[in-house]
């Protein structure tokens, strides 16, 4: 596309692909076992999908990064995740510096394949590395091992993809502190930019949480989850990766725009089942919120391209309670924090007086320019802060 | 209607004895209920809690026609008497009601401690009683040991006791038969000022407080005016009438008969059970003897779960009040549980079933402080006050005494659980007068108990002990003098009225050191850590601490779904809602209980 209309706004892209190899049994994300036939009759659908929203939302929006997630994109053969991608950069503006991410797992990362994809524009790649420790990779029940996850990052680094992420767990169960450090000083090794790492969490309606709803599986319980994280947290700073959300470390310069468009309330388009999307507006500075996700379920969803019906399964648009709420849930998480005045109007009542026993506590630090910034303590009791400091606000208000 | 063919009479039974099927077989044999109406339930029983509890809460009349043996067509009050302790004083009313009772004993189970109590209460106000064995077609049944424990406790010969099967329908007419004959006719002077003894009485919506009489002298009928011995109001009667399994309006009541009169009177607290009504143009000169106005017994304060709910909740006591004229409720503040109410009960269970109808009229979730009796504090100077709620106890004094209501309590078991009942006995501060033996398989312990020690779960507890056993039933006898303290319990140092307990000294020890340990394991892990203490006075007796919480993170926040984020964070601000903040320690509502569940 070559004409840009005069308001236009930056968006992110989202491609959900809905296959794995295999479920590893803590994952809570869409997906369905990889099958030849579906996957000619997705990939059909999502151009579709596409082309209309492009018909809808192109006019008006800038695509700044655009994200394959999955399930497991990486097990697409190349040649379709080009297609996919091209689709999107023949229907909506792309600038050169668009941060293209690939989700990949390590068992299926390919030189020849990784090689046509960055040449096709992917320009950042995230691998499911999980572990570097077989032990820890066995408990996933993943399907790589720890040989393949190094080979991964380094296939990756020969085919040119200078801006690589990787996913690491901590809190396995008979994992130690030790293990998940060297995974960290793994990594650095490696030089990755950027690393997501994330404590094991027993998902309802998981096999995992089930197991350990059952007793089967004991997750090592809160005091070590903190002491996993604090550590975790203080090694990867002596590494020089900064911490920009709880959960995501990166080297200056390498954070992942596409979830700070989330959590910075971009708007972003989600395409295939289960994808979500956000169009955000601001009028004389009120913002109008609209989400809207897509079935999900494969069958489901080809089912309505094919028809012609939406495929959205619900859409809301948020009244000014609910964007305070989420706006205190996304921006504290991040390492900016939030600006006092975002979510509070009084700033001297009770509000004030708690935060400061926060600080106290040393959960929190009130920056001179009056934002909240979490510790790396308050960051592991985040949900409980963000629960107790949101009862604040709402009865305040 | 002729008295001689009047028989009014009661039924004494233990729960589950058999009380409603009997009844809901005399109703089917005198054609008092039709075919489709049988077997649906109890006929008798028709409030839903009382069915679901198969107990009867609240006394009922209902009023059988019956061709006799000997050709006469009788009339047949059955006045049916609330099954529990709590409403003993009811019992008595409706026992004095009746010229005779059944005395209804399980063949399998024998005499309960609640059946000897109404039998003493019948026996004291001259009865006729009836004695009949139920459930002698149960394999476990065994009649002759029960007919004889029957005979030794009344004095009858075994040819007078009826062995019958309600369920089966066996010689249940054996039994109407036996009204007739010995049961005597009321007496009562029908050309007499009009004088009615109210046993019950029930709220209507559209027709106000409808009183349940026993006529005893005069009659009555619409148009009259009628006075309240208790409290000197007047009213219109609208209607009288007889209680089938409805009302049914009748021209008049006279000497003798059972009914209801209906006047339009507002309030159920004044057709208080007990009191005597009279006519105004020809008032009697006394009342009928026997009137007590009841007093609660039993202190327990009652809180929306969610502060914001306090109006619902007023209105619901307010109706709930309409038909429980025991009920005694005055508005309260909590500093741990907001705006709430104060309420008195007759006893434990009335206090259970209050509690239970609320939630369901209401409609949300309340929360019940710990139940406490009345306290009596005199000082020095001889001043004197009682003291329903424990945040007034004064802190520890010289000079001044406090008093507690104590109870005569009959413990009826098999002799193979003495001992188990004579140590938690011992326990609850019992003091034992004598044992008497029933029969050689039934025996019966006196105790003087402080009420406080038994309304808690001191029944539950017996019960376990002997099997299910054992039975309980007491009388009030008094205040006497105990060594009572306060127990407080601070929450990071401030005091929490809701938990605050009254406790003998020689316990407060150890009731204050498992209180503080089951606090600890209700009140969750938060950011801050929680310090609980028990103290009497400005004395520290146990410390617990809650560690601060050290994860509660969410691990994965990306992904587009923003909305399940949120609205997992909408329902904990409601969870957290329902919690109760004291400083800035949050409370869930099963700590304010704790304070029941410990073992005492």
């Amino acid at each position: 596309m070559n004409s840009k209309s005069q308001s236009f706004k930056s968006a992110g892209i989202y491609i959900h692909i809905p296959f794995c190899v295999s479920k590893c049994h803590y994952c809570d994300f869409y997906s369905v076992p990889k099958a030849e036939n579906l996957i000619a009759e997705f990939i059909d659908c999502i151009h579709s999908e596409i082309e209309s929203a492009s018909l809808r939302f192109a006019k008006e929006c800038e695509v700044n990064t655009i994200y394959f997630g999955g399930g497991t994109p990486s097990i697409l053969p190349a040649e379709s995740l080009v297609e996919i991608l091209n689709s999107v950069k023949s229907d909506f503006f792309i600038s050169d510096s668009t941060e293209i991410t690939l989700e990949a797992n390590p068992e299926s990362v390919t030189t020849d394949e990784l090689k046509l994809l960055r040449q096709a524009g992917f320009n950042r790649i995230s691998i499911g590395v999980q572990s570097f420790e077989n032990k820890d990779l066995l408990f996933l029940r993943r399907v790589h091992d720890s040989d393949q996850a190094l080979n991964a990052v380094k296939v990756a680094q020969n085919t040119g993809f200078a801006n690589i992420s990787i996913d690491l767990m901590f809190a396995i169960p008979e994992q130690s502190i030790d293990t998940a450090i060297s995974n960290i000083e793994k990594a650095a090794t490696l030089e990755v930019k950027h690393i997501s790492l994330y404590g094991l969490t027993s998902e309802p309606g998981t096999p995992l949480g089930k197991s350990v709803e059952d007793g089967l599986v004991t997750l090592p319980d809160g005091d070590r989850y903190a002491d996993f994280y604090l550590n975790i947290c203080d090694k990867l700073r002596s590494l020089g990766y900064q911490k920009y959300e709880i959960s995501n470390f990166a080297k200056p310069g390498y954070e992942c725009g596409h979830n700070l468009n989330y959590w910075n309330y971009g708007t972003y388009f989600g395409f295939g089942p289960s994808g979500h999307s956000a169009i955000i507006d601001c009028n004389q500075n009120r913002l109008r919120v609209e989400r809207f996700w897509n079935i999900r379920d494969l069958q489901t969803y080809i089912k309505c391209i094919r028809s012609e019906e939406s495929t959205v399964e619900t859409k809301e648009i948020l009244n000014d309670k609910q964007i305070r709420l989420e706006k205190l849930q996304l921006q504290l998480r991040q390492q900016c924090g939030i600006a006092i005045t975002e979510i509070m109007m009084d700033k001297t009542g009770s509000f004030r007086e708690y935060l400061e026993i926060l600080a106290g506590i040393g959960h929190v630090i009130i920056t001179p320019d009056e934002r909240i910034i979490l510790t790396d303590e308050g960051a592991v009791v985040a949900d409980e802060l963000i629960l107790n400091l949101s009862n604040l606000i709402i009865t305040q208000s | 209607m002729n008295k001689d063919l009047i028989r009014n009479f009661s039924i004494i039974a233990h729960i589950d004895h058999g009380k409603s099927t009997l009844a809901d077989r005399f109703l089917e044999l005198t054609h008092s209920i039709t075919g489709k109406m049988k077997y649906c339930k109890q006929m008798l029983d028709d409030m839903d809690l009382e069915q679901e509890r198969g107990i009867t809460i609240k006394a009922h009349a209902v009023r059988m026609e019956y061709q006799a043996a000997d050709g006469h067509n009788y009339l047949l009050n059955l006045i049916d008497t609330p099954g529990h302790v709590d409403f003993s004083y009811e019992v008595s009313r409706s026992l004095v009601a009746c010229e005779g009772a059944l005395l209804v004993v399980d063949a399998s189970q024998g005499i309960e401690a609640q059946t000897l109590s109404n039998l003493y209460l019948a026996l004291e106000h001259d009865l006729t009683i009836i004695p009949v064995i139920n459930k002698i077609d149960l394999p476990a049944a065994n009649v002759p040991a029960v007919t004889q424990s029957i005979c030794d406790l009344i004095g009858v010969d075994e040819s007078e006791v009826i062995p019958i099967s309600a369920k089966m329908g066996t010689n249940v007419e054996k039994v109407l038969e036996r009204i007739v004959e010995i049961v005597p006719p009321p007496k009562g002077d029908k050309t007499a000022p009009f004088r009615a003894m109210i046993f019950d009485s029930v709220f209507d919506t559209y027709r106000g407080a409808v009183p349940y009489v026993r006529v005893v002298d005069g009659e009555i009928k619409k148009g009259d005016w009628i006075e309240f011995f208790s409290n000197d109001k007047t009213y219109e009667v609208d209607e009288v009438g007889y209680l089938r399994l409805k009302k049914v309006p009748c021209e008049k009541l006279t000497a003798g008969e059972v009914g209801y009169i209906i006047a339009n009177v507002r309030n159920v607290a004044d057709t208080k059970v007990g009191d005597t009504i009279t006519v105004a143009s020809n008032p009697a000169d006394t009342p009928l003897p026997g009137f007590k106005d009841i007093k609660p017994m039993v202190f327990s304060g009652i809180y929306p779960a969610d502060s914001d709910d306090y109006v619902q909740l007023r209105d619901a006591i307010d109706k709930l009040k309409l038909n429980d004229a025991s009920l005694i409720y005055t508005p309260e503040t909590s500093a741990a549980l907001g705006f709430g109410f104060r309420c008195g009960f007759l006893g434990l269970l009335h206090m259970e079933i209050v509690q239970e109808r609320l939630s369901r009229e209401y409609e949300s979730s309340i929360i019940n402080t710990v139940p406490n009796v009345e306290y009596r504090i005199t000082y020095d100077n001889d001043e004197t006050k009682t003291i329903d709620n424990p945040i007034n106890m004064p802190p520890p004094a010289r000079g001044i005494t406090i008093e507690e209501p104590f109870v005569r309590a009959n413990v009826i078991s098999p002799p193979d659980y003495i001992g188990n009942i004579m140590k938690i006995s011992m326990e609850r501060r019992g003091v034992y007068h004598t044992t008497e033996y029933l029969s050689t398989d039934r025996v019966v312990l006196h105790y003087d108990f402080p009420l406080s020690e038994i309304i808690f779960d001191y029944y539950d507890k017996l019960k376990s002990l002997t099997r299910g056993y054992a039975s309980l039933d007491y009388d009030y006898l008094g205040y006497r003098e105990s060594d009572l303290v306060r127990l407080d319990i601070l929450i990071n140092g401030d005091p929490v009225d809701a938990l605050c307990s009254i406790v003998h000294r020689d316990k407060a020890q150890r009731h204050g050191k498992m209180l503080c340990s089951k606090l600890r394991e209700l009140i969750p892990r938060q950011l801050f850590e929680v310090v609980i203490q028990s103290a009497i006075g400005n004395k520290v007796i146990s410390r617990e601490v809650v560690k601060p919480i050290r994860k509660n993170v969410t691990a994965k926040c990306y992904g587009g779904d923003i909305t399940r984020k949120r609205k997992l964070l909408e329902r904990q601000r409601e969870g957290k809602r329902r919690m109760k903040t004291v400083g800035r320690v949050d409370i869930p509502q099963e700590a304010f209980l704790a304070v029941l569940k410990i073992d005492r």
